[in-house]
């Protein structure tokens, strides 16, 4: 049964041939697979094709049943259309077992690619950078034709000037990298990571293989295992003659009036003789001619403090040009704080007016605090310089006047000295003085962003960055684009236009949110910048973009070098219609006579020019520009203030009396709103204050000047409340058993730390350090003695070290702030280069020793490997099969007609007709009926003559006839009777043979 | 199109329903001939003419298949390509450490070819690529000129652009004479930026920075005439940075306004080129502009990355380039000689990518 049942499925599977199946017919099947095979391995020998997953060519081994259901005559094909139609089922089947291989396009190249890994770090100097950059320029315009070549430049960081392609544009080093380190490891990395994998590649370094940083032996063993050839051009140096100042040491522990002296420890490899110079806060206060011998030397210079206060102090060594090698190590610092009594630092603004803040200043007088004056460009960089200080009051004055710097130093004193900070409102103050976004708005306690008021006045703004040609030109357009966004309210409006080299005047970004700030500058960050040749277009583009927005206030900021072709006057016009200022910024005009075009488009816009002659001056106008569209939140309203919290600072305060205007902003959540604005829906904070870390800030939204508070300066109370808000405000002095001593030795940061506490109560140290590049780090402080604690930790680079010692007792906790400053790259104590790591280099990765002399050919070597790369085309081998498979159905089911296509095209029909036609089959049919004595024409109704004509495909209706009637029935079949009579005749006789 | 007996042949079961008597259609089939009827609906069908039995549906249909299998249907306005058999690239000398920008080139005497960068210099090769000699400009502290001239007598007039005067110098760089300076009287100048002769010696210079004008000096620099100016409309410019005199012609290369315009000698404006039926060639600021083999004219395009080749009647004969930095790709290209009598061998300053190509045309006996 189930042998019955296995013969009849096997039957039904392979069928048996109905003819004599001979060799001539397995033909076609075996040049097939000889042809396929071959041209399959070939393919794969010649790495034209690689297949991943050769066990899918198993799917062949069903060939022979396709040829065998073939030639069995199941397909009911005859001559040259059966044979086609197996070779499509044949080839159909094989590119369904080459899809499922994984085929791979397989790419054969002999280029090569090269990259320079050029060192820029201090330790080589801009002489030995600019030999070694025309080196590069020089060996990579000689270079093949097709060959590539890319640039990395590398000091602490690595950075990709050119990657590797066929040309080589190199104009200026435009990377921002750290130079005082050296990491060759990240640099080869960078490097290797940057060389295409289908090119033979190779880099070419050039360093003095100093390498502070970073781990060269595993980056080593990831290009030698890519088999990435490193070349070594060794930028030699070898200082006999230097000398270096290792360190400025202070008393720690000062009295006023008492002189004390300075050490300095100056080193030098030779002897020899030298100016040294001593300057306090800039003074000189001491030289001295010093003879120096090989070694460590001390010297004494003397100090004297006449007041208390914050002083820096700098020495240097001057020598002989010829007998030292780097002059940047001559210089060491290092800083005295003589705490006194608590000061008041008024920080006003450059360009204001001063009876914005005299009041406030007498104010503060009359309560006996010390108050220093000090214009914004003056402000401290450095927060110990703020020591001295226990609060900072900013009167009115914007956030423009300020470097990032000098901002990030307040915070940092906020926070971490307990400095008191006050922020008087102002025109130039809050989200109008463009602190939205900024370390200050931090610090406060109210932010700039007035996205959840009910009243939300708009802005605007559409920049357009042309290219900026000088150094770094495009890396400042980018930073000043950033800067002006950062300006704006989570709620304004800021688009970006560029000319791009591959797609012409395009937004970068259309008008956005600027709410959408760390998108827009990732995107900022990316953007290639082109040197448009007008204006026209991309003025044109923020045009129809800020006239389509619903915004109060728009602006246009262009930063140019006025090279490009102004817009037509009508366009002018329209902006003037359309009421968009248009400010330009000329960013060195090309021969500064071309600026009246874009004067004169800013003057008729009412916009505002700009002609910088630093570019470090660009973020201030672009905040400038920017706080153009923030005008909208001063409100001016007569009010009297709404207290909203019971404050130490009001006490005694009674009948306030009005305020003329504030500036809008919001308090933030844990901040403590006492006086609030007129609004009662909303609280529009008056004065908010809260604590920021060790230090206490306050708001003051509406201003202490003539100018809106004119009954406040006349009122009686006006210095208490002063006094009382100054106070609130400002640092207290802890008492602190704890001593702190910190220094910098060779690379590493000492924290020493006394305990001179009374008791003998466990104290828990935390150690904090602040230092360049906003990193911090947490020091362990061990015991090294009977109240004596000492931390280590590893230096960062040259820059200001702060170090802040939490003291944790079981009844109090005291704080201690201190640091020191590393006034050079540590790179400036080499002082001879290490051309053995970079022998090394070349040894393990195969590479040569360049001498600098080579030329390109040399360079780009002829002796390079093929590289083959491969890429996926399972598409081009899924289209085919989809190609493969109506051809398949059609050459079994539809048959052409070639001679009524030859017709078609003007031929003369062939007098044959072909043999294969569905009238071939009825005229057969016909011609055995004839035989037979009958006539499919007999069959055939007749069509009736009113049959309504009417296109192919087209719905037609059957009209009934009159000549021929629908039930009319069809004249009867002649065969259909005759069989019948036969067969009623043999039913008959059948009958009468059984009777 | 195709007559597929299983669906249209008139001895289908369905199409009996349609078909005439089949005694007609069956007898003229079994004489070898086509149905006409059935052929004559066919063709009302497809032609919407009824009663006419002409090959023009036909031939409709077969040209629709033959646009179809050549891929052609899509892209009614594509443009051949100009045949290159051969580019080359020619080395721009390094400047210290930086390879400068090539942004004008002339073709000089004896095969000479004068190549201007940014560096301000002025490279000189042989007919075979390799650099002769090279000069600077007097001065370059505010800018570099971008573009320069071989005149017929062998001298090579440089607009300074950024200094607002026109240098002439002789085969050596030495300088011969100068004339203009900064300002928007006739004979001054403010950015001039491309100088062609006339045959008679009279030489046209161009400028842009809100002058954008035409100026014509006699051959001692006796400044004549003054046309154009700031505009878009016919006959004005925007940063006019190219041009070439041809047959009492001066074609312009209009940059800003992505057109090339003609005047005649004396500063008239004879028009816009555009093919004859009005098409715009669709340049993509046109920076340069240069006699091309038998009469044809050849613009460079620096937004679009591209050469494209004009006839005199502005038709688009082709066109060769992409934007980019590979084989075949210009980056920013500004300036564009022919060597319209040697064969039509062509330089392109690719200044973006630092280097001047060379393109060999098919049938270029160099």
């Amino acid at each position: 049964m189930v042998w019955t049942i296995f013969l009849r499925v096997a039957r039904g599977v392979i069928p048996p041939s109905r003819e004599r199946v001979t060799v001539r017919r397995a033909l076609p099947l075996l040049l097939f697979a000889a042809v396929i095979g071959g041209a399959c391995v070939a393919a794969d020998l010649l790495d034209v094709l690689m297949f991943s997953n050769r066990g899918a060519f198993a799917v062949l081994l069903a060939l022979p049943w396709v040829w065998w259901i073939h030639v069995t005559g199941r397909s009911g094909l005859r001559g040259g259309r059966a044979l086609a139609a197996l070779l499509v089922r044949l080839l159909l089947l094989t590119v369904f077992a080459v899809l499922l291989s994984e085929p791979r396009a397989v790419r054969r190249s002999r280029r090569l690619s090269t990259v320079y890994a050029l060192d820029v770090s201090d330790s080589v100097g801009p002489a030995a950078t600019d030999e070694a950059l025309t080196f590069v320029v020089k060996t990579a315009s000689e270079k093949p034709e097709g060959d590539e070549a890319g640039l990395v430049v590398f000091g602490r960081e690595a950075g990709v000037e050119l990657p590797p392609r066929q040309t080589f544009p190199f104009e200026a080093i435009n990377s921002r990298i750290g130079r005082d380190g050296t990491d060759l490891g990240a640099s080869l990395g960078l490097a290797a990571a940057v060389l295409p994998e289908a090119n033979d590649g190779q880099i070419v370094l050039i360093s003095d293989g100093v390498s502070t940083d970073g781990d060269l032996s595993g980056a080593l063993d990831e290009i030698s295992s890519r088999g990435i050839s490193v070349d070594v051009l060794p930028i030699q140096y070898d200082f006999g003659d230097e000398v270096w100042l290792e360190k400025l040491e202070v008393p720690r522990v000062v009295k006023l009036g008492e002189t004390y002296e300075a050490s300095i420890v100056l080193s030098s490899l030779t002897s020899g003789r030298g100016r040294l110079v001593l300057r306090e806060n800039g003074k000189l206060i001491g030289e001295e001619m010093v003879d120096y011998q090989p070694g460590k030397n001390r010297y004494a210079l003397p100090l004297y403090l006449r007041e208390p206060g914050y002083y820096e102090y700098v020495a240097r060594i001057e020598v002989p040009e010829a007998r030292d090698g780097w002059r940047q190590n001559n210089i060491a610092m290092n800083y005295v704080y003589l705490r006194g009594e608590g000061r008041v630092l008024l920080v006003t603004d450059p360009e204001g007016d001063p009876r914005e803040w005299e009041a406030f200043a007498g104010a503060l007088r009359t309560s006996k605090r010390i108050c220093d004056s000090q214009v914004a460009y003056e402000f401290p960089r450095d927060p110990m310089s703020l020591m001295p200080y226990d609060c900072v009051v900013f009167a009115n004055v914007p956030a423009d006047a300020f470097d990032v710097v000098q901002l990030g130093a307040l915070k940092q004193a906020v926070h971490d000295q307990g400095t008191g900070f006050l922020m008087i409102g102002g025109r130039n103050s809050f989200g109008p003085g463009g602190y939205h976004r900024s370390p200050i708005e931090e610090v406060l306690p109210v932010t700039m962003d007035i996205s959840q008021k009910k009243v939300l006045p708009k802005g605007a703004l559409a920049l357009i960055l042309h290219t900026c040609e000088f150094p770094e030109g495009n890396t400042w357009g980018k930073r000043v684009a950033k800067e002006a966004i950062r300006v704006l309210g989570d709620q304004d409006e800021v688009g970006a236009l560029v000319y791009d080299y591959q797609g012409g005047e395009k937004w970068l970004f259309p008008l956005t949110p600027a709410a959408e700030y760390d998108d827009l500058v990732k995107l900022i960050n990316n953007a290639a910048i082109g040197d448009m040749p007008s204006f026209s277009a991309t003025m044109q583009l923020g045009l129809d973009a800020l006239k389509e927005s619903d915004a109060a206030a728009k602006h246009m900021i262009i930063i140019s070098d006025g090279d490009p072709s102004p817009p037509p006057p009508a366009m002018v016009q329209e902006f003037v219609a359309s009421a968009i200022s248009v400010s330009m910024v000329a960013v060195f005009p090309h021969g500064g006579q071309d600026i009246s075009i874009m004067r004169s488009i800013a003057a008729t816009t009412g916009g505002r020019y700009y002609f910088p002659q630093d570019p470090s001056l660009l973020p201030s106008i672009f905040i400038k520009e920017a706080k153009k569209l923030k005008r909208n939140l001063i409100q001016n309203k007569t009010f009297v203030p709404v207290v909203e919290y019971p404050s130490p600072i009001l006490k005694g305060m009674t009948g306030l009396p009005e305020l003329k205007g504030y500036v809008l902003t919001t308090p933030k959540p844990r901040a403590v709103t006492i006086l609030k604005g007129p609004e009662e829906e909303e609280v529009d904070p008056v004065l908010s204050v809260w604590r920021y870390g060790l230090g206490k800030t306050a708001a003051f939204t509406s201003d202490l000047s003539p100018n809106w508070a004119s009954s406040w300066v006349e009122w009686d109370r006006y210095s208490a409340f002063v006094e009382q808000l100054v106070t609130d405000i400002s640092r207290t002095e802890l008492r602190s058993d704890l001593y702190l001593s910190t220094y910098a030795s060779g690379r590493t940061g000492i924290v020493q730390i006394e305990d001179h506490g009374a008791g003998s109560s466990y104290v828990e140290l935390r150690v904090q350090v602040n230092g360049p590049r906003g990193k911090s780090v947490s020091v362990e402080a061990g015991q090294t003695g009977p109240r004596r604690y000492q931390g280590v930790f590893d230096l960062w680079g040259q820059g200001r070290y702060r170090v802040m010692v939490a003291g944790v007792r079981r009844d109090a906790t005291e704080r201690i702030v201190g640091g020191f400053v590393v006034p050079y790259s540590p790179e400036y104590l080499r002082f001879r280069s290490n051309p053995i790591v970079l022998s090394q280099i070349a040894e393990r990765t195969g590479g040569r020793i360049l001498t600098g002399a080579e030329s390109g050919t040399e360079i780009f070597r002829e002796d390079r490997e093929s590289r083959t790369t491969s890429r996926a085309v399972f598409d081009w081998f899924l289209i085919l099969l989809a190609c493969l498979i109506p051809l398949d159905v059609a050459a079994r089911r539809v048959q052409l007609d070639w001679g009524a296509v030859r017709e078609w095209f003007g031929a003369r029909r062939s007098s044959g007709e072909s043999g294969e036609t569905f009238s071939a089959l009825l005229r057969r049919k016909d011609s055995i009926a004839f035989d037979r004595g009958e006539s499919s024409e007999a069959r055939v109704p007749p069509v009736s003559p009113g049959v309504e004509k009417r296109a192919i495909g087209t719905p037609g209706t059957r009209k009934p006839s009159s000549t021929q009637p629908k039930e009319a029935a069809p004249p009867a079949p002649a065969d259909a009777v005759s069989t019948t009579q036969r067969l009623l005749a043999r039913k008959k006789k059948w009958k009468d043979d059984s009777e | 199109m195709l007559r597929i007996r299983t669906s249209s042949g008139c001895l289908c079961p369905k199409s009996r329903r349609v078909a005439p008597p089949p005694t007609l259609c069956a007898s003229r089939e079994r004489e070898g001939l086509p149905c006409r009827d059935r052929l004559q609906r066919k063709s009302i069908a497809l032609g919407g003419v009824a009663g006419e039995r002409t090959s023009a549906g036909r031939l409709l249909v077969a040209l629709a298949l033959l646009l179809v299998l050549c891929g052609c249907g899509g892209a009614p306005n594509q443009v051949a390509s100009i045949r290159i058999r051969h580019t080359r690239v020619w080395r721009v000398l390094p400047d210290r450490a930086r390879i400068p920008a090539p942004r004008g080139v002339a073709l000089g005497l004896e095969g000479e070819v004068y190549l201007l960068d940014t560096a301000a210099r002025v490279q000189v090769y042989g007919p075979d690529g390799e650099v002769r000699r090279h000069w600077r400009m007097p001065e370059s502290e505010v800018g570099s000129p971008e573009d320069l001239t071989a005149l017929p007598d062998g001298r090579i007039v440089v607009p300074d652009t950024h200094y607002h005067r026109v240098i002439t110098f002789d085969r050596d760089g030495v300088e011969l004479a100068r004339f203009g300076e900064f300002g928007r009287e006739l004979g001054q100048f403010i950015y001039p930026v491309c100088a062609v002769v006339d045959d008679e010696g009279n030489m046209f210079v161009c400028e842009y920075g809100s002058n954008d004008r035409i100026q014509k000096f006699t051959p001692d620099g006796v400044p004549l005439l003054a046309f154009g100016g700031f505009g878009t409309e016919p006959g004005r410019f925007q940063r006019p940075s190219g041009m070439v005199w041809l047959d009492g012609r001066l074609y312009v290369a209009d940059a800003a306004n992505n057109r090339v315009q003609v005047f005649s000698g004396d500063g008239g404006f004879v028009g816009v080129m555009t093919d004859p039926s009005g098409l715009s060639p669709a340049l993509r600021f046109p920076y340069d502009i240069t006699l091309g083999p038998e009469g044809r004219l050849l613009v460079v395009e620096w937004g679009g990355g591209r050469v494209t080749e004009l006839s005199r009647d502005g038709t688009v004969l082709g066109r060769y380039g992409t934007a980019g930095a590979g084989d075949g790709q210009f980056s920013t290209p500004w300036g564009i000689e022919c060597d319209s009598s040697g064969g039509g061998r062509i330089w392109v300053a690719d200044t973006g990518n630092r280097r001047l190509v060379v393109l060999d045309r098919e049938g270029d006996r160099g």
